[in-house]
């Protein structure tokens, strides 16, 4: 049975053989004695074998030099004969055992330590708090009050409304949240003009603060004086200048191009495809998987990531490169045409700002012959184009810098 | 009382209040599994042992075990077990 084997190994046990005459009356004392013995074969009248504890090995000794038989030692069996083979090897468990402690005490120390959620705030500056705080590769674990130091971080440093630190195994993973900044604080006084950002035809123009100069319907160059800082009080003939604000919306006009070259083939995937895996350490390569490529035509898709991650060990690379099976098709003119509209504009959005509305949009086309097709795309939007420009007061002369005043009277 | 007497007067106690009779009557109890492994508690001892005969005393008489390659698997204070091919047992 299992445990009774789990027994024996424990406490040791004897393979025996004894030799003489009168071995069952022999047998016979021995469990008289309480002496427990298994295994017990007869290979011949004159022999028997068994397995006995080395506990009752001295009893047996006994008993068989009463009934006149002899006793060899075949085998010794056990955890505690292993045990003193290794006493003479002490080093083998003191070394494991040192072993246990060392990977538990280099355990118990920070190794590492990762901060997350750092967008506009100084990395450096949290990684020196922290360090201040007892958060830094050395630092004993068991000492450390997280919450604590957290907060004294977050006092620290004003940017950030949020931490979270982990002690993951040896690493230190600090999650931080920052502030979003309110925006700024106009100073009402300061002097601030409202010229226009481009070109255009007002719209509609809604004042805050200043003195508009131009009224809706206007057309308007870029640089052109829209609302003015400077107030003149028509009564009493006094100046007084402000920071001016207003929403001035007008119609603007943005255009790009693109050019797309004349390709008689447009190349488009068969949906085979074969890939190629290998790691990379500074141009030395090793290939992981290496497919045959056996295509006429193919495309490659290539796309690499560290292995270990940021900044860690060793800048090895993992690449994946994927070769896909194209065909080359003949293209028409209607989709080069197409491809050059498309491009031009994606060009366009690129240039424009996001809050303009497109009220208009046009396409023009130009073909050179075998060479290429450039397409021109025109979008009319309507836009906020005020901008604002500070008033430069100079004792008691006004300079408005690059802008003479265009002041239209207060009374039409 | 002559020891038939009492013999047959404990044998029909332990009868009628179902006792276990290899307690009660020093009787051997054997416990036989299939023919290669067999379970003796309550012997008094080992008369012969080979491997082709085991015989043991016991509150009944003798039990005779003939077969091949018959080993005793292991040996307690009042328990035998007996393994091998077992032919033969009979009482005699």
């Amino acid at each position: 049975m299992l445990i009774t084997d789990i027994r024996n190994f424990f406490s040791g046990y004897l393979i025996v053989k004894i030799e003489g005459l009168s071995l069952e009356r022999l047998i016979n004392t021995a469990i008289s004695q309480k002496i427990r013995l298994w295994e017990i074969n007869r290979p011949n009248y004159q022999e028997l074998t068994a397995h006995i504890n080395i506990h009752s090995y001295r009893k047996l000794c006994d008993i068989a030099i009463e009934h006149n038989c002899r006793i060899k030692i075949l085998a010794k069996r056990g955890l505690p004969f292993k045990t003193n083979r290794l006493k003479r090897r002490i080093m083998i468990p003191v070394g494991f055992l040192f072993f246990l402690l060392f990977l538990y005490g280099l355990s118990s120390f920070i190794w590492m330590v990762d901060i997350e959620g750092v967008v506009n705030a100084d990395h450096q500056a949290i990684l020196d708090a922290l360090s201040e705080n007892g958060i830094k590769p050395g630092a004993l674990k068991m000492n450390l009050d997280t919450r604590n130091i957290g907060n004294r971080i977050l006092n620290e440093i004003p940017d950030l409304i949020w931490i979270g630190i982990e002690l993951r195994g040896s690493k230190a993973i600090v999650n931080v949240q920052e502030t979003t900044k309110p925006p700024e604080m106009i100073d009402p006084l300061t002097p601030f003009n409202i010229v226009a950002k481009r070109d255009g035809i007002i719209e509609k123009i809604v004042v805050l603060d200043g003195e508009s100069m131009v009224s809706v319907g206007d057309t308007v160059r870029k640089g052109q004086l829209l609302v003015s800082g400077i107030i003149q009080d028509a009564i009493t003939g006094t100046i007084r200048y402000t920071h001016a604000r207003a929403n001035v919306l007008a119609r603007t006009w943005y255009s790009a191009k693109a050019s797309v070259p004349f390709n008689r083939f447009k190349h488009i995937r068969t949906g085979k495809k074969v890939a190629h895996n290998y790691l990379e350490y500074r141009g030395f390569i090793i290939n992981l998987r290496k497919n045959a490529v056996d295509f006429e035509f193919y495309e490659i898709s290539e796309d690499s990531a560290t292995f270990f991650g940021e900044n860690r060990f060793l800048p090895i690379n993992i690449v994946t490169k994927e070769f896909y099976e194209i065909v080359r098709v003949p293209i028409l003119a209607e989709d080069l045409k197409s491809q050059a509209k498309e491009q031009a504009w994606d060009n366009l959005l690129e240039i424009m700002p996001n809050n303009a509305k497109i009220i208009d949009k046009q396409v023009k086309y130009d073909m050179i012959e075998d060479k290429e097709i450039i397409a021109t795309v025109y979008a009319e939007v309507l836009e906020d184009i005020a901008q604002l420009r500070k008033i430069e007061i100079n004792r008691g002369e006004v300079f408005i810098v690059g802008q003479p005043i265009e002041r239209k009277d207060i009374y039409h | 009382m002559s020891t038939n007497k009492l013999f047959a007067l404990k044998a029909a106690i332990s009868e009628a209040l179902e006792l276990p009779g290899e307690i009660t009557l020093n009787l051997p109890k054997i416990i036989m599994i299939g023919h290669s492994r067999m379970l003796i508690e309550n012997h008094k001892g080992v008369i012969e042992f080979t491997p082709l005969k085991i015989r043991l005393n016991s509150g009944i008489g003798v039990i005779k075990i003939e077969g091949i390659d018959l080993n005793l698997k292991n040996i307690a204070a009042d328990d035998i077990i007996v393994t091998g091919k077992i032919k033969t047992v009979s009482f005699v």
